[in-house]
């Protein structure tokens, strides 16, 4: 029983972890297509870029790791909102088609992924546990603790998304633009400025997410569009539209995961990701949380 | 019209007699370019029917490519079965692989599907990727030589093959833009919802634009495997997907020259640009955001909106 | 060979009792759109005659479009049945539709902005273009290039039918407003429909391009194709159709010939608001 537990206790907390990587990045990408229509492929890179800034910072800088954190999340956020800048808005502005757009924020992610891969020579960029490399022990059990920092931030990170949402007059601006764009306009909110303001919340979202696993989960510069389909994958898994939906969908596909690579083998961890849209998309393509802390008046 | 059917004509023949003449003129070097340039045309013509005519996203060209690559390795390694025919059974894999993604991805919306391409190649990718006993796994695989009457076959050989299976593609392409299931294609790309009312099948002609793609860049991969003689499966990761993409919006999406012009600027690029090959992806995605954000009809596109005005 | 002798069924002006004889072409049975909570039609019957301009009118929301959309195969209806020639076709899908001869047109219009006019026109081919198959277009067989040709030159037909033929190499995004209507008309008809269904295609257009319209009209019922016309605007209704259909918030409130319709006292409360 106890041998049991210490098996499975790890395996769990790596699939909430890594579940909880590719449920916030599939976050950041609903909060993006919410307010926008948009689908941003450059999605994973936001986190890889967090990264990137955050290990620069502490290796190369030699930056403690307390302000390395900021420095990467700002990193990722700023290079959110450039992305929105300089290809959305232009894009847009000419009327583009929505095929254009997904190759537009593709090659922003490219540009990212070739900018640090020339500087890094596309090796890992490692960034060590935070608290050190000894596991916490809990009744002699051993417990990962970065994946317990990354519950645990997760967990915050969803709360304040969720209060900032629903609690807040900016967050109320921005879901009116979600919904119905002109009539928002014509309410005197700034449209523009909150599909800004969406890349920029996406941005901080998965830079956190990227830095907060990069110890356990290794980067190196082309990782990004990889972690982007897992994050897709678990929007779709989850259910469209709906963030907590995608939270779910991604804790889903890690701890299928690793509950495949713990008993099975890591051969088979990759393609369950795959298995897994299969199913869905057959029996159940409108996601499996769709209704997910949807509103009364939303269920029909 | 007619005459621009003529005309077109001519061009494609004098640059083919070119291309058939060039061994006898340059250095192995060049050769190996156009070898290289061919193939990628293929392979963006192909992505040019489901792209630029047809108007979807397909980001999973590499899955194709792969498929096309292995099967006959795998073929004439392990079973001794002759290029020839290992050939024309990969084209049909390619085919069959195609029509079978084509119902779930068509099941999709817009965005997701361009998501489930990229899910298809990178599916593929793992699928070759592990099992080394079959595939050699991330080592790679030697591709054993072609032997025809008893003779191995060099680059000269597979210049010629690769030039020959150009100019099919590109006719097959021609034919298909220049005629009413082109029209087709471009109906469901500008207005799926006016297509369908003059009585296109939306569905149908997503998954023949599709297989299309598919199976060009499966030809694509067979013939870059053998010429190569070495493949692993990092041949046939993400770069490979974005590099095509690149090369057809360079080029020109919805144009028929577009795919080759973008094909012969991309593989140039590097060599006379770059000489550290860590720069390539950051070039490519430059190229990308300066074609999409100052050139979104690319090269050929921009050109031909030029002369239709004067 | 005159323009009106390329269609067989062409026809003599109608009157009220040779009206009555014609055969029923459409036949729109108890139909009933829900859209989640929302009821758009509730039991609405509609009968269109062979050969005639019958024509749908209504105050703005009233469901018209939506009606349009359930014959058109764009969804399916809720309850109710659609028969086109005695053949049930409601669950039919859009391109399903136009091959048994319905074609339309859009209230807003959705011509292909990458193609020129002719083009547009031309894609209106394809329910009888059996010849342009993949092999034998990319082989390039003499009956695809024989088939292109006839698709082209019928193509410019329609657009002379229309009296648009001058725009045909246009490119179609930049074209104003009312001969977009014009071109989307002659796109509909290159189909070879039995019946049309045009929806509001008055709407934003000055008085000339009504009146072009109007001969439009009338040129494409005098050929045999019949009309299902929804408008918004009484004056062209009242001055080209046989026999009219009033829909109010999804409820057909009467029908009948365009005096009686005009004579109508709910008829005019409904898009007044109040008895005259």
């Amino acid at each position: 029983m106890f041998k049991f537990l210490g098996d499975f206790l790890p395996i769990i907390i790596v699939g909430l972890s890594l579940g909880s990587l590719f449920g916030l990045v599939g976050l950041a990408f609903t909060v993006i297509i919410n307010a926008s229509q948009l689908v941003n492929f450059a999605q994973g890179d936001f986190a890889m870029f967090g990264v990137a800034v955050c290990w620069f910072a502490l290796t190369v800088l030699n930056v403690p790791l307390w302000l390395a954190f900021p420095l990467g999340v700002i990193g990722a956020a700023l290079f959110g909102l450039l992305t929105e800048k300089v290809i959305i808005t232009p894009l847009q502005r000419r009327g583009a088609r929505p095929f254009t757009m997904i190759l537009g924020t593709m090659a922003i992610g490219i540009i990212a992924a070739g900018a640090v891969g020339a500087y890094t020579k596309f090796w890992w960029m490692k960034i060590n546990p935070f608290l050190g490399s000894e596991p916490w022990r809990l009744l002699k059990l051993p417990i990962d603790h970065q994946g317990v920092m990354i519950i645990f931030a997760t967990v915050v990170l969803v709360i304040g998304y969720w209060v900032f949402l629903n609690k807040t007059r900016l967050g109320l601006a921005l879901r009116a633009t979600g919904f119905n764009r002109d009539v928002s306009i014509l309410l005197g909110i700034q449209t523009a400025k909150m599909v800004g303001l969406s890349f920029l919340i996406s941005g901080v979202i998965s830079g956190i997410a990227g830095i907060l696993c990069a110890p356990l989960s290794a980067f190196n510069a082309i990782q990004g569009l990889p972690l982007a389909i897992n994050g897709f994958i678990a929007v779709i898994v989850g259910g469209w539209g709906n963030p907590y939906a995608a939270l779910l969908g991604g804790i889903t596909l890690g701890l299928v995961r690793a509950l495949l690579t713990g008993y099975l083998s890591s051969a088979y961890a990759e393609m369950a990701t795959f298995f897994v849209l299969i199913i869905v998309l057959t029996l159940r393509p409108q996601g499996l949380f769709s209704r997910f802390m949807i509103p009364e008046s939303k269920k029909n | 019209m007619v005459s621009r059917v003529k005309r077109d004509f001519i061009v494609l023949f004098v640059v083919l007699g070119l291309a058939a003449v060039l061994p006898l003129m340059v250095r192995e070097i060049y050769l190996y370019l156009v070898r290289l340039i061919g193939i990628y045309a293929i392979m963006a013509l192909g992505l040019n029917i489901f792209m630029g005519y047809c108007g979807q996203v397909n980001i999973g060209v590499a899955g194709f490519f792969c498929i096309g690559a292995y099967i006959p390795t795998v073929l004439q390694d392990k079973l001794g079965w002759h290029y020839l025919i290992a050939f024309p059974i990969s084209a049909f894999v390619s085919l069959f692989v195609g029509w079978g993604m084509s119902w779930p991805l068509l099941r999709l919306r817009g965005h997701s599907m361009a998501i489930g391409t990229i899910a298809f190649a990178m599916a593929v990718y793992l699928l070759f990727e592990r099992f080394p006993t079959i595939t050699g796994g991330s080592d790679g695989t030697v591709v054993p030589a072609m032997t025809l009457f008893g003779q191995t076959m060099g680059n000269i050989f597979y210049y010629y093959l690769i030039l020959v299976f150009f100019a099919v593609a590109f006719l097959i392409c021609y034919f298909l833009a220049n005629s009413q299931i082109g029209l087709a294609l471009r109906a469901v790309r500008d207005n799926e919802e006016a297509a369908a009312a003059m009585g296109v099948d939306i569905n149908h002609y997503k998954r023949l634009a599709w297989l299309v793609n598919g199976v060009l860049a499966g030809i694509a991969g067979s013939l870059y495997a053998q010429q190569a003689g070495f493949i692993s499966p990092d041949t046939f990761a993400l770069s490979t997907n974005v590099l095509v993409l690149v090369m057809l919006c360079v080029g020109g999406p919805g144009t028929i020259l577009g795919p080759v012009v973008g094909a012969a600027i991309m593989t140039i690029l590097p060599y006379l640009l770059v000489k550290i090959q860590q720069y390539t992806l950051l070039m490519q995605g430059l190229v990308l955001f300066a074609v999409l954000r100052f050139l979104p009809d690319g090269v050929v596109g921009t050109i031909s909106k030029r002369f239709r005005s004067t | 060979m005159a323009w009106w002798e390329l269609f067989p069924n062409a026809s003599d002006p109608l009157n009220l009792a040779i009206l009555k004889g014609r055969a029923f072409m459409l036949n729109v049975k108890e139909i009933s759109k829900d859209f989640g909570g929302l009821r758009a039609l509730h039991q609405v019957d509609l009968v269109v005659r062979a050969g005639t301009i019958t024509a749908l009118i209504g105050p703005n929301g009233a469901g018209k479009t939506t009606l349009i959309n359930l014959i058109s195969g764009v969804y399916g209806p809720s309850e109710g049945t659609i028969s086109f020639e005695e053949k049930r076709i409601d669950r039919f899908p859009p391109h399903k539709v136009a091959e048994i001869g319905i074609a339309r047109t859009f209230q807003l219009t959705k011509l292909f902005e990458g193609m020129s006019v002719l083009e547009n026109v031309m894609v209106g081919a394809h329910p009888w273009a059996r010849n342009s198959r993949f092999f034998p277009t990319v082989l390039h067989l003499p009956k695809v290039r024989c088939e292109r040709d006839d698709i082209c030159e019928y193509a410019m037909k329609m657009l002379k039918l229309i009296r648009v033929e001058h725009l045909a190499n246009a490119p179609a995004g930049n074209l104003p407003h009312g001969q977009q209507r014009l071109v989307e008309l002659a796109r509909a008809l290159t189909t070879k429909p039995k019946l049309i269904l045009v929806d509001e295609p008055a709407a934003g257009l000055n008085p000339h391009e009504e009146g072009m319209l109007q001969e439009a009209l009338k040129s494409i019922v005098d050929t045999g194709i019949t009309i299902l016309l929804v408008e918004h605007h009484m004056r062209l209704v009242m001055r080209i159709s046989h026999w009219v259909y009033v829909l109010d918030v999804g409820k057909m409130i009467a029908h009948g010939t365009p005096e009686e319709i005009g004579k109508n006292p709910l008829v005019v409360k409904a898009y007044l608001g109040k008895e005259y």
